[in-house]
């Protein structure tokens, strides 16, 4: 039996990665010309349990492709993944089904993601009723707390919640399962900055309190350099360059990390303080 | 040197079933040719009213209570006054954010050029429709002019759909743009291209650019003025450099400290 109390029970050892994906190559056909497209293109990476890595590129660079199917929520492609020990591609259906809430995915349109027919009461409520154990842990209004989030805020729904408020109510939903890895698609790219600054601190706390790791998918270098210890940088599917936030954008050595360095508005501002 | 735009006191009131909400607020603002103001808030701040109402393109239920729109000298919108349809599309351009809804989808770049020049040039000729729409696509610095000409909007790529719409919108040489949040939807790299060119399309051809955006940094890198609005107000107005190094207003301050730093 759980403690009430204990966010976060450990069941593999702490050591191995969260997720580990080798070589990964995902392969989309068209099905009126047959033409093939390469979305991810041979990427490897490791993330360490309670890790921030984020993975950045422009649109079609595939980094969604790669998070999907790095999780076994996408097309899965070849190559080997394995999460929280398991390989996907050998795993069993009600194996995966037991992972699943170990991994947690927050996307970027909040209201996307919630059931408009849903009020935020029912909706956890729904979680619960999936994963009764798993979720024991909390209590609703003191989990909307820890989004800062008031209790009156279960019985609304989605469509009376703010941008704002619908993703403080997706991480809650996240948060819920006690994940062992977030995954953050653009989590802020719909928000207002001051918003998205309120979110970005939220994510870096719950994986402090959680000990979650995160795995974030942006566009946004500041974003990704405020929250994430590592960065894969990916272009046309591969990842070109990956290194600590710190290595990456301050010594950038691929021409397309710089080009997208120097594309970062705000160069007029930063350069005068 | 006088003002090509002045809005003064500016005040917009949505008509809704419960009661009535004000948009704007007494918003002053001016743009001088040559220049480029940008109008910078978070959703729900005002400055897509403010663009619109520029434009006249105002929603049904929305009504200009009290101050004036000048454009070069002459009023164009005042409280039941709404000369805007002798200025939209002629003396001023628009770009918005979706440059696929701005695009006619089921007409090619070239037809979409010359209605645009039919409908504002008096007696073009044909030969003059096309001199002009390859010599705008050229301005966009559209390395291939003829194929963009030849193109239905989803054959462009995002940028070059972009830079086709901002063709359209000078493709008649307002006098003023207004962009409202034109890049948003773009990837930073292709965002930076469009910002460079609105910079050139300015200094070159001496227009205004009213450029509405809710990323302080974008409008930081492009803009000469800055004109931060919230709830309806423009809290604070003035030079670029100013407003962002030394924000007079508490509301200027938090946005500024909301960006993730960089270091």
């Amino acid at each position: 039996m759980r403690g009430a109390g204990a966010p976060h029970p450990r069941t593999s050892e702490p050591e191995n990665p969260v997720l580990v994906v080798g070589d990964l190559v995902v392969e989309h056909r068209n099905r009126s010309t047959g033409e093939v497209f390469r979305a991810v293109d041979h990427v490897s990476l490791s993330i360490a349990p309670g890790a921030s890595v984020a993975v950045v590129g422009e649109s079609g660079s595939g980094k969604t492709t790669l998070a999907m199917a790095a999780t076994g929520l996408g097309a899965r492609g070849t190559g080997d993944i394995r999460l929280l020990g398991h390989s996907l591609s050998t795993i069993g259906r009600r194996e995966l089904r037991r992972l699943r809430p170990e991994v947690q995915v927050v996307f970027q349109d909040p209201h996307g993601s919630l059931d408009p027919r849903q009020s935020v009461r029912s909706g956890l409520r729904e979680l619960r009723a999936l994963q009764p154990r798993r979720t024991s842990w909390i209590e609703d209004a003191e989990l909307l707390g820890r989004v800062r989030l008031a209790p009156e805020i279960l019985d609304r729904y989605p469509h009376q919640l703010s941008g704002g408020q619908a993703q403080r109510v997706c991480i809650a939903r996240a948060l819920l399962m006690r994940p062992r890895l977030i995954v953050a698609d653009e989590p802020t790219s719909g928000l207002d900055v001051s918003v998205q600054a309120d979110v970005l601190a939220l994510l870096q706390e719950i994986r402090a309190s959680t000990g979650a790791a995160l795995l974030m998918i942006s566009h946004d270098l500041a974003v990704v350099r405020s929250l994430c210890a590592e960065v894969h940088v990916m272009y046309r599917g591969q990842v070109v360059e990956a290194g600590p936030c710190e290595q990456v954008f301050v010594a950038p050595v691929h021409e397309y990390t710089r080009e997208l360095l120097a594309a970062m508005p705000g160069a007029r501002w930063r350069s005068r303080r | 040197m006088s003002e090509l735009l002045t809005v003064s006191g500016l005040t917009v009131t949505a008509r809704l079933a419960a009661d009535d909400l004000r948009l704007l607020d007494a918003v002053d603002l001016e743009l001088r040719a040559g220049q480029i103001i940008g109008v910078v808030g978070e959703s729900g701040s005002g400055k897509t009213t403010l663009a619109r109402a520029v434009v006249g393109l105002l929603e049904r239920n929305v009504r200009v209570d009290q101050g004036a729109i000048t454009l070069a000298g002459q009023t164009v919108v005042a409280p039941g006054v709404d000369r805007t349809d002798r200025i939209r599309g002629s003396a001023v351009g628009m770009v918005f954010q979706d440059a696929s809804r701005s695009l006619n989808p089921l007409m090619k770049v070239r037809t979409q050029l010359a209605e645009v020049l039919r409908r504002h040039v008096r007696d073009i000729t044909r030969a003059e429709v096309e001199r002009r729409s390859v010599e705008v696509l050229a301005q966009m610095r559209i390395t291939d002019p003829t194929r963009v000409l030849d193109s239905y909007p989803h054959q462009l790529s995002g940028g070059l759909r972009q830079r086709a719409a901002i063709g359209l919108a000078v493709v008649t040489r307002p006098a003023l743009v207004i962009a409202d949040e034109c890049t948003t939807a773009l990837d930073v790299t292709t965002q930076t291209k469009v910002v460079e060119l609105f910079r050139t399309l300015v200094d070159e051809l001496g227009i205004g650019l009213l450029f509405v955006t809710h990323d302080l940094m974008l409008a930081s890198d492009l803009c000469d003025r800055i004109a931060v609005m919230s709830r309806g107000r423009v809290v604070e107005h003035g030079d670029a450099d100013q407003v962002l190094e030394q924000p007079q207003q508490e509301y200027t301050r938090r946005l500024l400290a909301a960006i993730p730093s960089w270091s």
